[in-house]
This record gives structure tokens, C-alpha cells and sequence, in this order.
């Protein structure tokens, strides 16, 4: 338990790192729980994964890992079966049918080699989560263009590793809105800076007015919704709106982690948005004007789909209504409630 | 004893990579004691965070503990790094008032006063403006109840067996820092940071609705482990398995624990309602605090309160301004302001005079049973605020100090001048009756003399006055006057000596004369 009072009093920060963790915490469950079949091990990570994302709701990812996990046990468990039953030759039309032998399996056969099968398999879509990034960052360059004008939004790191990629070889100019009131914009503008990649910050309320110059709106985001919306920082709403007003394309960046099979079904959705303390939009030494009103600082904005034009994540780019497929090809269909 | 209390919810919590080792010390009645406690068992061996338990916050330490290295860097003396908030005008509260002299450059902490309303000016030492090129007087701190200790706390406590608690102990290393060797630094917090200490009722309501405006963010009803609560529109926390009837409002600043009721028409806000509770139709809830299971009859209302777990206020009854205790129970249609009661019949005192019915009895602190509660009543009524909580010992500190700031001083005063005299004439007595030393009595003297922080001529008027009282004391065995005072005085003769030097002692020797005359 550990792991989530490293969470949450901030000694692992970013999505990034929580992802890691959780995927090393739930390799940790599998090779050192004791357990016969793969139903035990479904049951034990399901259960573990109820309480972690319980008690980190904002934290998506997390839940997504659990769910990964659970899909690479279901595929292990159904390829050594079929070793074991040395049925070797998949049928077209058994792929085409169902989910071929497994499909109504109630994964309770003891199978030998699983353990190592499974724990392979994750030590191997860990690596994939680490190489990620740069992934992403490799397909800069057919993104952006020679003197082109980008705008982004507060400080990402895909975002960051990104654009510096594509300055390695091109001359482009970025916006960068700072993101009130956390201001993050002006650490990323920094950094961008040092790149040297000709960086302007611009304050939050000129998206709007200089969002015509602007060729190409990169962003990245915390969490991409099963219907392929953003649940974004604050903000992000206001530049899409803003790009769509002057057809410029919006360009997300989104690691397959960041995937949810979950949708947006109201505002006032729990576990959807996080206030964060009101400090920042007013002082808590402005006193005793702080008690004749109320005070909001939310962290997150909704994004709909339509306002997105492209994914880039570390497999490649992928339009917003073919989301639904990623998310069959990532999570068992069981495994979208945990 | 509540350390078996705290032992057992300590082992029963969970507490991450955190290890806790309770330490109990008998008979402690303050913070100084328990800090010569730990320097006694010498268990502390570094810089340590000292807290209390009724702390709430989101303050990075880590930050805090890297200032006080680096005050320590600089200053080898450095003893504590109080960490303050800055607060602006907020606190009503005058009690926790503090009003600070920093020095800007290294932000060493120059002089502190708290609470001085009753004389409603700073009095700051001239050399401490006079010796630094710029200082900054705060008054728009709030203590955050937090501090980072050196290893050298524990022995200066030791060292001064008077300081009882930190107020004490800022104050005196500041009015001693070269004996002591000793300074203290302030570091305020960053943006975003918020802690306080809950002291009263008054700040208690205060830290709540701070809570609740999610100041302390991530510390806030809905990311709580174990207990969680879904945010929802106007700062309202709700739990799961609660039922709202229709047309009940729920208007803003609200936390409701599971399995609570709201009636129809009710109207709850800005309060804080516990678990399985029940407030029935029309009743209104304002600023008010419901701890579990308490029932609201119908058409109640309840404001500024603090209802004990299991109080049941029945129909038609206002409760205001007043605290209950747990299972109070207040009658039907009864009016309940500005009162504590409590469930049981007090130990002293007149059952007829604090009954208010059968489970509800007027709850006094036992020191102050005298105390007028007709003008405390008339007090409460005027302030319409949380205010009228605040402990019943400091509101009569502040009348008092409202209508006559000068005779609380000088009571004060009146008072070590006794206690001082009474000292000197045991010692006189003492020496007289063993025959000491007449040299020894002076050493004696003098250290009475900077125990109660005398002036000279003080001494020489006591010293005379005791001098002369003795007489008093010896006529009832010697019928004659003369030969006693004679003798005394023959005797006494080289103290009177070492401290009437000049006219004006001699002066202030011919008043203590004329006094006993």
C-alpha cells in the first residue's frame, strides 16, 4: 500500500510515473501471490485494482493499467491452453467467429508456464510504456512543418519531448498560453527556449485573438475518454473551441495509458474533475472577501470529440472515432467495469 | 487514561511508511513539561518538527526543514523556524492575534506579542530598529502551529523551568538571545500551502469552512481514503446512502455523512452533518456542527451550534449559539441561546439552577462558577458570529480589558508585588530565626528580586516594609516594642545597609515607614 501514500503525498508525480508504477506493483501481484489458476489471479488483480482506483479516482491511468494487466493474463492463459491442447493452426473461421477457444473459458484450468508467460509479457508492454515518449516524439517530424505556427497549452511533457524532436531539423514558431493560475505554460516556454525554438507566451485570454495566425494546435492531455473526448487541463476546451472557430487542426498527444473505456455521461460526473485549493485565482490573505463567495479552481476541462482532429500516440496517429477500436484491441470487454 | 486511548488508535490506524512511537509522560500539564520529558529520556537527537495534534495543512515540511538547515547554516544558535501563514484581515479571532518584528534581510524573529489588544499599541524596543537597516512588523500572520526545532529545544527548556509553553519560550529566548545564545527564525508558507491549529470553538468553525472551501487541497472531504464523499455544486460534500426529501435545500458549504435524513423544506447550510442523522421538516441548519446519530425535530432551528453525538432536539426548539454535549436532549419547543449543556448533572453546584430538563444540565468549567452568566448571555447576543464561543475564561479577560486596560495591568502587578514581599519576609524570617549570615540573606533577596523582575527602589520599600512587619511578628512574644524593633534592626542592619545607599533609597525606606504607620 505504499504505493498510493507515494501517490498521493506527491513523491510519484506525473501520469507517466504513476503508470510505471502501477504496472510494477501489479507484477508484483502476479509473481509473488500465490496463485493456481488464471481465474485466482483475475480475481486477486481485479480486487487489488478496485481498491487502487477507488482511492486514486482521479488518477485514470491507474485504472487502465489494472485492465491492461487483466487483457495480457486473458491472452497468456489462452495461448498456453492452446500449446497444451496443440491446436496450432488458428482457423480463419474461428477468428472470425470468437475469441476462439477461450472465448467461454472460465480461465480456471492449471496451466504450467503461465506465470512465467504472463510475467514476461508485462516485463514486455513495460518496455513499450517506457519507449512511449519517444515514440511519439519520432513522429514529430511528419507533424510539423518548416516555419509553421504552433499553439499548445500549460506545460506537457509529450508535449515538451515532442516539439523539441521536431526542432532538431525544422525552424517553427510556438505559442505557448500559461495557463492560469497554475501558470505551468511559462515553465514549458522555458524549456522550449533553451530548445532554441522560438517560443512566445501568451496569456490565456489571447488564444482567441491570435488563434488565426496559428497553423497547428499540439496538446497533450490527462486522460482520452472512451468516446474519444479529453479529459484535459483547464483551458484546453476554450483552445479547441477557439481552433475549430478558425479550422485549425487540433492535434492531440495521448499514449495508449492514457485510454479509458470510461465516458463523460455529466459534468457533475464523480471522479471526472478535481478541484484543486482555490489558491492561485484568489489569496487566501485577501481575508475576508473570501467568505462572501465561493471559489473555484478546477483542474480538468472536457473536451468533446468533435473537436479533436487527430491522436498521436506511440502506435501512430489515430482519428477520435476510431477510439473504439483501440479499446477493443487494449481491454477484454469484462474488464471495462473493474 | 486517554494514553491508552491514543496507543491503541495508533496501532489500529494505518500509517504508510510512517513509524509511530508513542511516548507517554505522567503528569504533564504543558508543552514544557513534555519537552523536559523528552530531554530527560533524550530521546530527540536531531532537528525535529514540533506539532500539535489538532493540526490541519498541506504544508511541504521538507521545504521548511531546508530553511531552518540553512538559518542554521548562518546561525549556529538557530533554535526553532515558526511557520506562519500569511492571512490578511481574516481572523476575527483576536486571541490568536500575533504581532511580529522580522528582521527583512535574514528573517530572524525580533520581537512577538500576541494578543496585545488590551493595550492596543506595540511597545518594540528602539535598538531593535535602531541596530538593522530594514524590519518588516507583520500583524497579518496566522500561526500555523507548526515549527521546526533544533536539537537544542529540549535543554532550553530544560534550562528554564518557567516556560510552559511555546509563546513562552519565543518570548523568552527573544528577551534573553545572548545569555541563550539562542534566536528564532520565521518562514512563511508558499502559495498553495495552507495549515492551521484548532485552538477554540472559533477556529474550529473557521478551519472547518476553509476545509471545505478546499484550501487544504488534497486534504479534502473527497480524497479521503476511507471515507469518501462525492463534491458537488456550491461546496456541497455528500456520502453515499443519504436521502434528501423534496424540496429540502442543501445550500452551500455542506459536508453529510452516509445514512443522514433531510426532511422535507428543511434547509441545511454552511454546516457540517454527521453520520445517521435525522433533521425533519422546515428545520433549519445554519453554521452549525452535528456530530452522528443527532435527531432535528421538525420546524427547529439550529444556528452557530455544536451538537454532541446522539442530541436530540425535539420539535419546534432554537438552539443558538451554544454547545450540547453528546446525548443532550433538548424539550420540545424550548429555547436553548448562548448555553453549554451537557447530558448529565454537574458534580457541584445547584441541580435546580442548571437543569434545563432531563438530559440536559448548564455545563460550567469548574473555576469559574461565579461567573455572571446574565452579562456573558447579553455578550453573545451582540456579536452574530462564532464569536460567541469562544471559552467563557477569555471573553471576561477581554470585558475586563475593554472597559479598563490599565487596572488588569496593574492587578497583575499588585500581585507579584505580594507574592514578592511575602517571599522576602520568609527569608528574613529564616535567617532571623537560624542566624544566618546577614550576606547570605541579601544573595537571597536579590534572587527574588529577579525572579518577580523588581526595580531597586521596589526592593528597598519591600525590604524595609519586611523589616519592619517581623516586629510585628515578634511583639507577640516580647511585649516591648522598642527592644524588638531595636534588636531586628541591629541585626538586619547590614541589609539595610547594601540597599539604602542613597537619598532616593532613602526615600523610598521613609515611604515603606510611613506606610506601616
Amino acid at each position: 500500500m505504499g504505493f498510493l501514500y507515494d501517490v498521493k503525498y506527491g513523491k510519484i508525480l506525473g501520469t507517466y510515473n504513476i503508470t510505471i508504477e502501477t504496472v510494477n506493483l501489479l507484477k508484483d501481484i502476479v509473481s509473488n501471490t500465490d496463485w493456481k489458476t488464471a481465474q485466482d489471479l483475475l480475481q486477486t488483480i481485479r480486487s487489488q485494482g478496485k481498491i487502487i482506483t477507488r482511492k486514486l479516482p482521479f488518477e485514470s491511468s491507474v485504472g487502465n493499467m489494472v485492465r491492461r494487466v487483466l487483457k495480457i493474463v486473458r491472452e497468456e492463459y489462452a495461448s498456453c491452453k492452446n500449446k497444451q491442447a496443440d491446436e496450432v493452426e488458428e482457423s480463419l473461421h474461428k477468428i472470425v467467429t470468437g475469441d476462439g477457444p477461450a472465448g467461454g473459458d472460465d480461465y480456471s484450468s492449471t496451466l504450467g508456464g503461465l506465470r512465467p508467460a504472463i510475467l514476461e509479457h508485462i516485463e514486455e508492454f513495460r518496455t513499450e510504456l517506457e519507449t512511449s515518449a519517444e515514440n511519439m516524439a519520432q513522429q514529430a517530424r511528419e507533424h510539423i512543418h518548416a516555419n509553421e505556427i504552433i499553439m499548445t497549452l500549460g506545460k506537457s511533457e509529450v508535449v515538451e519531448a515532442f516539439l523539441k524532436n521536431a526542432a532538431k531539423d525544422r525552424k517553427f514558431q510556438v505559442f505557448v498560453a500559461t495557463c492560469g493560475p497554475q501558470n505551468c505554460g511559462d515553465e514549458l516556454a522555458v524549456s522550449l527556449a533553451k530548445a532554441n525554438i522560438a517560443t512566445t507566451v501568451i496569456p490565456d485570454c489571447a488564444i482567441f485573438g491570435l488563434m488565426s495566425r496559428v497553423n497547428k494546435v499540439i496538446v497533450g492531455t490527462h486522460t482520452v475518454m472512451a468516446n474519444g473526448g479529453l479529459r484535459a487541463v483547464c483551458g484546453s476546451h476554450s483552445v479547441a473551441l477557439a481552433a475549430r472557430h478558425y479550422s485549425v487542426p487540433v492535434f492531440v498527444l495521448a499514449p495508449l495509458y492514457q485510454l479509458s473505456p470510461r465516458y463523460l455521461c455529466s459534468y457533475d460526473q464523480d471522479a471526472f474533475n478535481s478541484f484543486v485549493s482555490p489558491e492561485g485565482v484568489l489569496k487566501y490573505s485577501d481575508g475576508e472577501l473570501l467568505e462572501l463567495m465561493h471559489v473555484y479552481n478546477p483542474a480538468f476541462d472536457y473536451v468533446p470529440p468533435d473537436l479533436v482532429t487527430l491522436f498521436i500516440s506511440n502506435t501512430g496517429g489515430h482519428a477520435p472515432s476510431y477510439v473504439y477500436r483501440l479499446l477493443s484491441e487494449l481491454y477484454h470487454p469484462e474488464d471495462y467495469e473493474l | 487514561m486517554h494514553a491508552d486511548e491514543i496507543k491503541k488508535f495508533v496501532r489500529n490506524g494505518c500509517w504508510g511508511r510512517m513509524t509511530i512511537t508513542v511516548v507517554i509522560s505522567e503528569g504533564c500539564r504543558s508543552l514544557g513539561d513534555a519537552m523536559r520529558d523528552l530531554d530527560a529520556k533524550s530521546i530527540i537527537r536531531g532537528d525535529f518538527i514540533l506539532l500539535t495534534g489538532n493540526v490541519v495543512g498541506n504544508i511541504q515540511l521538507l521545504n521548511a526543514l531546508d530553511r531552518h538547515k540553512r538559518y542554521q547554516l548562518n546561525d549556529k544558535g538557530t533554535a526553532m523556524t515558526l511557520i506562519y501563514k500569511e492571512c490578511g484581515k481574516k481572523r476575527k479571532n483576536r486571541q490568536n492575534d500575533v504581532y511580529l518584528v522580522v528582521d527583512a534581510a535574514s528573517s530572524r524573529l525580533l520581537y512577538y506579542d500576541k494578543n496585545p489588544d488590551s493595550r492596543q499599541k506595540l511597545n518594540v524596543p528602539l535598538e531593535i530598529l535602531l541596530e538593522r537597516d530594514e524590519v518588516d512588523i507583520r500583524s497579518d500572520l496566522l500561526d500555523t502551529g507548526v515549527c521546526i526545532c533544533s536539537v537544542s529545544v529540549p535543554p532550553l527548556f530544560s534550562d528554564n523551568f518557567d516556560f510552559q509553553t511555546k509563546d513562552d519560550f519565543v518570548r523568552g529566548l527573544l528577551m534573553n538571545d545572548e545569555i541563550l545564545e539562542s534566536s528564532v527564525y520565521c518562514h512563511l508558507t508558499a502559495q498553495g500551502e495552507y495549515a492551521a491549529s484548532v485552538t477554540n470553538w472559533n477556529d474550529y468553525h473557521f478551519i472547518s469552512h476553509d476545509i471545505i472551501h478546499r484550501w487544504t487541497y488534497p486534504q479534502v472531504p473527497d480524497t479521503c481514503y476511507d471515507e469518501l464523499y462525492s463534491y458537488r455544486r456550491n461546496n456541497v460534500y455528500i456520502q453515499e446512502g443519504i436521502s434528501l426529501a423534496t424540496g429540502c435545500s442543501i445550500v452551500e458549504d455542506v459536508v453529510i455523512g452516509s445514512g443522514t435524513t433531510v426532511g422535507e423544506k428543511a434547509i441545511v447550510s454552511s454546516s457540517v452533518i454527521g453520520k445517521n442523522c435525522d433533521i425533519a421538516e422546515n428545520a433549519i441548519v445554519q453554521y452549525s456542527y452535528l456530530f452522528n446519530n443527532v435527531k432535528i425535530g421538525s420546524n427547529c432551528k439550529i444556528q452557530y451550534c455544536v451538537l454532541g453525538e446522539g442530541c436530540i432536539v425535539e420539535t419546534g426548539s432554537s438552539v443558538i449559539h451554544s454547545i450540547l454535549g453528546p446525548g443532550v436532549v433538548v424539550e420540545t419547543e424550548s429555547n436553548v441561546c448562548a448555553t453549554r449543556l451537557q447530558s448529565t448533572p454537574p458534580e457541584i453546584g445547584d441541580d435546580k439552577e442548571t437543569k434545563r430538563g432531563d438530559r440536559a444540565y448548564v455545563y460550567r468549567p469548574d473555576d469559574e462558577f461565579e461567573s455572571d452568566s446574565d452579562s456573558e448571555v447579553m455578550e453573545l447576543q451582540n456579536r452574530n458570529d462564532w464569536i460567541g464561543l469562544v471559552d467563557n475564561s477569555v471573553k471576561e479577560e477581554d470585558e475586563s480589558s475593554d472597559s479598563d486596560g490599565e487596572t488588569d495591568n496593574d492587578q497583575m502587578s499588585n500581585e507579584v508585588f505580594l507574592v514578592f514581599h511575602s517571599e522576602v519576609i520568609d527569608s528574613l524570617i529564616r535567617g532571623y530565626e537560624d542566624d544566618i549570615l546577614v550576606q547570605n540573606l541579601v544573595l537571597e533577596v536579590n534572587s527574588s528580586r529577579y525572579a518577580y523582575n523588581m526595580t531597586l527602589s521596589e526592593v528597598n520599600y519591600y525590604v524595609t516594609r519586611a523589616v519592619l512587619s517581623l516586629a510585628d511578628k515578634e511583639l507577640a512574644t516580647n511585649q516591648n516594642r522598642w527592644q524588638t524593633t531595636d534588636k531586628l534592626i541591629t541585626y538586619f542592619l547590614p541589609l539595610l545597609k547594601n540597599y539604602v545607599r542613597n537619598s532616593l533609597a532613602m526615600m523610598d525606606c521613609l515611604n515603606a515607614i510611613e506606610v506601616r504607620k
